[in-house]
């Protein structure tokens, strides 16, 4: 599975979405399960994931899915 | 022997709301209310035989001649979640429920499902105040008077700008207020009382502004002021919460808190008040 497709699969499992959901346009607080706990999930399913420790200042501005990919790359993945 | 009795002018004295029928319960204004809002309000506990369908009629009454006498606009009670039957004859006698709540609970505070620390939370400083006093006038949707339809929302709001102000004050030494962010730069903060081991989570809130583009900042509020609590001795925690709140109610679950005695909060509202919202 290449990076793009794991970040994708992080977001969709920790949020239980449909398959074909357009993760590209997911928001923090735009879904049921993005609240302030499910954030905790999907930055712990990152760093498990990705092998990589999210800087607190990333943590609190992670709010998109595009935001994470901004992240991630900070951590070298090439996504 | 000198006996020394420290009086507070806030304490309410409750009395019985009716002298033919004390049993119904008992009365008292609220003067910490009454100091903010600018008119009183008052609590009425129910008694051992709290008034009955039959005696609904005299019991108005007597609520209104309680508010008559006193001019208290707004007289709040609260039931059992489950005694549904009492709440029935209250809403009969004319009080709305305002809110559901709960208590939730640790006995083992370092049983908690603590995450790694990220953020160490900081203890509030003078140069913090205004942010906090401008995020409790503006964070909270929940809370009785806040969810009481007819209660003005600047009054509500600031009750609670009083709150904090009163838990920065130091007068209480078992009272802190826990900060999320830089001086300037607050997130939310928290206010806590530790006390013979227990810390009791009172009031807590995230920045409306900063609080949206901070995802995550709630759950590490409510983390880290448990592993705070935890540094100051606490060994076991409680708070009271708003069932309607539940994105606070998930953030204690997944902190491994349980949840216990459903409350229901009713308000009564003098139908001549010109303080309160028609």
């Amino acid at each position: 599975m290449d990076p793009s497709d794991k970040l994708r699969s992080c977001f969709i499992e920790t949020f239980e979405l449909a398959p074909d959901v357009d993760v590209e346009a997911l928001h923090y607080q735009g879904i049921d399960g993005w609240d302030s706990v499910g954030h905790m999930k999907l930055i712990a399913a990152l760093e498990t994931t990705f092998d990589i420790i999210i800087d607190t200042q990333d943590v609190l501005d992670m709010n998109s899915f595009n935001m994470a990919k901004e992240i991630l790359r900070k951590h070298d993945v090439s996504i | 022997m000198l006996i020394l009795v420290r009086v507070s002018v806030f304490r309410p004295e409750y009395d019985d709301l009716s002298a033919a029928s004390p049993e119904w319960g008992k009365i008292a204004l609220l003067p910490w209310d009454e100091e903010i809002f600018g008119f009183p309000v008052a609590d009425f506990q129910l008694g051992p035989n709290p008034p009955q369908i039959q005696d609904l009629p005299s019991f108005i009454n007597a609520l209104e001649d309680f508010s008559a006498r006193t001019n208290a606009q707004l007289v709040s009670t609260h039931v059992q979640g489950d005694d549904t039957s009492a709440i029935a004859r209250l809403v009969k006698a004319g009080f709305s429920p305002v809110e559901f709540s709960l208590v939730a609970s640790l006995s083992k505070l370092q049983s908690a499902t603590l995450p790694a620390t990220r953020v160490a939370l900081r203890k509030a400083l003078p140069e913090d105040h205004s942010s906090l006093s401008a995020i409790a006038g503006t964070a909270f949707h929940f809370g009785r008077y806040h969810t009481d339809p007819q209660f003005p929302r600047e009054l509500a709001n600031a009750r609670y700008v009083h709150w904090i102000g009163n838990a920065l004050s130091g007068s209480n030494p078992d009272d802190y207020v826990f900060v999320l962010g830089q001086p300037g730069a607050v997130i939310g903060f928290m206010n806590v009382v530790v006390s013979d081991g227990r810390a009791d989570f009172r009031l807590a809130a995230i920045d409306p502004v900063r609080g949206t583009s901070s995802p995550g900042a709630g759950f590490l509020l409510y983390a880290e002021s448990i592993r705070a609590a935890l540094e100051l001795g606490a060994r076991s925690a409680i708070t009271k919460i708003a069932s309607a709140n539940t994105q606070v109610l998930n953030i204690y679950s997944m902190l491994g808190f349980r949840f216990s005695k459903p409350e229901v909060v009713l308000h009564w509202h003098a139908q001549t008040s010109l303080n309160l919202l028609a």
